[in-house]
């Protein structure tokens, strides 16, 4: 049985996959590495370009979606936010 | 009648106890805040509310207390009756109202606390519960025993809340969390009956202080973590 993601997680996994990425990935790509419907993965992304977590470039005419410094920071600061989520049971 | 319990010997130990929790309390609510910024997630917001209101409620208690005990010594050398006396009738008018506040603010503190904890959302309990909280602790006479067995009360659900996380998550940070809510949860035990032991006011502040410590441990250790 698969275990419901919280927001937190999911922003971790979508800023982890273009981190892994090199730091730039496709919709389609990002769309299959965030395991969510296509609806739900523009809404995160928007929040996230709206906070300057993730930006938004074009490479050979197609879309990318891009981490920024501030996305980097996020994922690193994961980690403590996933810790102390879990040391109070949040 | 002024809020002065345990030996005088302790008068002023205890802010240093109460000092200690203060900086927990803004620590934590520090952190939280900074994940509420990270995640936008109000739950977060409202823990660092807590937090910061479990603070200030030990600041207020620091302040209402400091007029009584330096009354406590200026009565020794100065030993002008009439003057004293009156003095004491303000102070401990300003005593009451400064104790009155900082409690109805811890309680409302970990009332926050377990809303957030429990993950309660329903208006109407809130609503209730906020108002069972209001009438406890101001229509009663004996407001000192209600404050204590509401707060270990509110401790206690916390601690199993914890306890509950702890079993689940297994992390040695869940285990700080959840015996330091613990301690917490005994002193309480301590504060309820101190009107008959003045020394339960030191073993209370004490364990209070212990926990408070180990929380403090579980953060910095978190902090510093890379």
């Amino acid at each position: 049985m698969s275990i419901r993601r919280t927001k937190i997680e999911i922003i971790n996994d979508i800023l982890g996959a273009i981190q892994k990425k090199g730091g730039k990935i496709k919709p389609t790509h990002l769309l299959y590495k965030s395991n969510l419907s296509y609806k739900k993965m523009l809404e995160y992304v928007k929040e996230l370009m709206n906070k300057g977590m993730v930006g938004e470039t074009e490479a050979n005419g197609k879309k990318m979606y891009t981490i920024t410094d501030k996305g980097i920071q996020y994922v690193q600061e994961f980690k403590k936010i996933k810790e102390f989520s879990d040391s109070f049971g949040l | 009648m002024a809020y002065v319990v345990g030996p005088s010997w302790f008068y002023g130990i205890d802010y240093v106890f109460d000092l200690v929790s203060v900086i927990v309390g803004l620590l934590i609510s520090f952190f939280a805040y900074r994940t509420y910024r990270y995640t936008s997630q109000k739950k977060y917001f409202y823990f660092a509310g807590s937090l910061f209101l479990v603070a200030l409620a030990f600041i207020a208690k620091i302040l209402a207390t400091i007029p009584i005990y330096s009354k406590e010594l200026k009565v020794e050398t100065v030993g002008l009756v009439t003057v004293t006396s009156q003095v004491i009738t303000k102070v401990a008018w300003i005593n009451q109202f400064g104790i009155s506040i900082a409690r109805l603010v811890m309680l409302f503190a970990f009332l926050i606390l377990l809303l957030v904890s429990l993950k309660i959302k329903d208006k109407k309990v809130i609503a209730l519960l906020v108002y069972f909280l209001i009438i406890s602790t101001t229509l009663v006479s004996s407001s000192y025993i209600i404050f204590h067995t509401t707060l270990l009360l509110m401790l206690g659900i916390l601690f199993l809340n914890y306890r509950r996380n702890y079993l689940k998550v297994k992390s040695a940070n869940a285990g700080m969390v959840m015996y330091s809510f613990l301690l917490i949860v005994v002193s309480q035990v301590f504060f309820i009956f101190e009107w008959g032991v003045k020394y339960f006011y030191v073993i209370g502040e004490s364990i209070q202080l212990i926990g408070y410590l180990i929380l403090l441990f579980a953060m910095v250790k978190l902090l510093v973590k890379k």
